[in-house]
């Protein structure tokens, strides 16, 4: 992209994927009107396709979002129970996971925007993201049914 | 030949063509990338730009080459101070001050320093020595006037704000001095102009939009509260900005819950309407508050032609 010219670390440096990137609000779309199945994925990828500088960062909080999710999920869970308040409460609990996932994709927004925006600077090559999200969110109930009843195994895709 | 293009970059950082600079500093580094000076300045440049990480390294950089590069000193305290690692600042700006202690930029720095921690008498004290090294740096006055402001002599203020002007009469800060001055005195629509000025030159400026905001509320509290509101949220930075729509998120969603447990179906419908306004006004508002700034400018250009 900048041949023969000094490097600045917080750059861009794109690899042969880069005719896939896209910018990172799709992935974040692809979080709330799709799910972590195929957000979380599109994430990593973009990251490494634009040579994010910050790419292991998001890598990292690609592999730690789904343990993170579950487990605050489970002990949500066990503190509902604990509190032995009636079942309708429950949903006053799970809407703190529901504020954890938001926030772990706005993280990795946040996170690879600033790279996005220099790899834009270098014109480099940007594709719409927009179908990938209307096809995601389509295929979101069967993927779900995929893993069959248990909220647990449901929570992994979600 | 790189010490005019060094200087081209000095020039190109100083009338904020910030990517300008950054490119000739980055064709600098490519022939010479030993050069401790440049990547100092690159580092400069990079904390302008707001790339706080990139600018970290660079100034390390600098100083891994050069520890006795003064320039590389002040780009790593500037870099701290912005970080809130004020014990780190203060080593290199005691090391810079032992080094170069007749700069008045370096003394400026100690100013904002002593500032910061609240230690409002140093950084007038500190002012006035970098006065004392150069009567006619437009920089220092400006910060002398924005000290006096604060401390709310106007009078004061207001003589720092016209010498400043007097020898650079398109300087932002004193521009934004000068308006504030204005608008403590009622002249709102003087103030109005100096605030527009100011802006032309740097639409991001914080101090220039914290003017303007100024400005808007004493013409209506609604607008005004919008404005202030704005570059708020402008000034606020990614993640607390971030910060602020989660908790908003999670407030919105339990009093969803908590208006249809107590049979309020409406209450529940009011809440979650307010919530997805919300969530469109802060999709939108960035680019409504770009578009009525650029409003704002366009009229006084207008108001110049006649």
């Amino acid at each position: 992209m900048r041949a023969n010219t000094y490097a600045i670390i917080d750059e861009p440096r794109p690899g042969a994927l880069q005719k896939w990137v896209v910018n990172p609000i799709w992935p974040f779309f692809a979080l709330m009107f799709a799910g972590s199945w195929l957000a979380l994925p599109w994430f990593a990828f973009n990251g490494v396709a634009m040579g994010s500088a910050t790419r292991r960062r998001e890598l990292l909080v690609v592999l730690l979002a789904t343990p993170l999710k579950v487990g605050l999920a489970i002990f949500m869970l066990m503190l509902h129970r604990k509190t032995g308040l009636p079942d309708e409460a429950l949903r006053y609990f799970l809407v703190v996971v529901m504020t954890l996932k938001l926030g772990l994709g706005y993280w990795l927004f946040n996170l690879q925007q600033p790279s996005f925006n220099l790899y834009q600077y270098f014109d480099g090559p940007v594709r719409n993201g927009v179908f990938v999200v209307m096809g995601g969110a389509l295929v979101h109930e069967p993927v779900m049914d995929l893993f069959g009843s248990n909220w647990l195994l449901r929570m992994l895709p979600w | 030949m790189s010490d005019g293009r060094m200087s081209f970059a000095r020039a190109q950082l100083q009338r904020g063509d910030l990517h300008g600079a950054v490119r000739t500093l980055r064709q600098v580094l490519a022939e010479d990338p030993t050069l401790a000076e440049a990547h100092a300045l690159l580092s400069l440049v990079l904390l302008k730009q707001k790339r706080l990480h990139a600018a970290g390294y660079e100034a390390r950089e600098s100083l891994k080459l050069d520890p006795h590069l003064p320039l590389g000193h002040y780009a790593q305290a500037s870099v701290a101070v912005m970080q809130g690692l004020l014990k780190e600042a203060e080593e290199h700006l005691t090391t810079l001050l032992e080094l170069e202690p007749e700069v008045p930029a370096w003394w400026r720095l100690k100013a904002r320093i002593r500032n910061l921690q609240g230690r409002r008498l140093e950084r007038r004290e500190a002012l006035l020595h970098a006065l004392r090294l150069d009567a006619a740096d437009v920089d220092t006055l400006v910060e002398l006037g924005d000290e006096a402001l604060e401390r709310g002599d106007l009078k004061e203020a207001e003589r720092r704000a016209h010498e400043s002007l007097l020898l650079s009469p398109e300087h932002e800060g004193g521009l934004v001095l000068m308006g504030h001055v204005l608008l403590r005195r009622g002249r709102v629509e003087e103030a109005h102009e100096h605030a527009v000025w100011a802006l032309r030159q740097d639409a991001t400026d914080a101090g220039a939009l914290g003017l303007m905001a100024a400005i808007q509320a004493r013409r209506s509290w609604w607008l005004g509260m919008w404005w202030r509101f704005s570059v708020w949220m402008e000034m606020l930075g990614t993640t607390r900005a971030t910060l602020v729509l989660l908790v908003a998120y999670l407030l919105s969603r339990v009093a969803t819950y908590a208006a249809e447990d107590l049979g309020s179906e409406g209450g529940a419908t009011v809440v979650e309407t307010v919530w997805l306004a919300l969530v469109v006004y802060s999709w939108v508002a960035p680019v409504l508050f770009q578009r009525l700034l650029r409003r704002e400018l366009a009229e006084v250009r207008l108001k110049a032609g006649f």
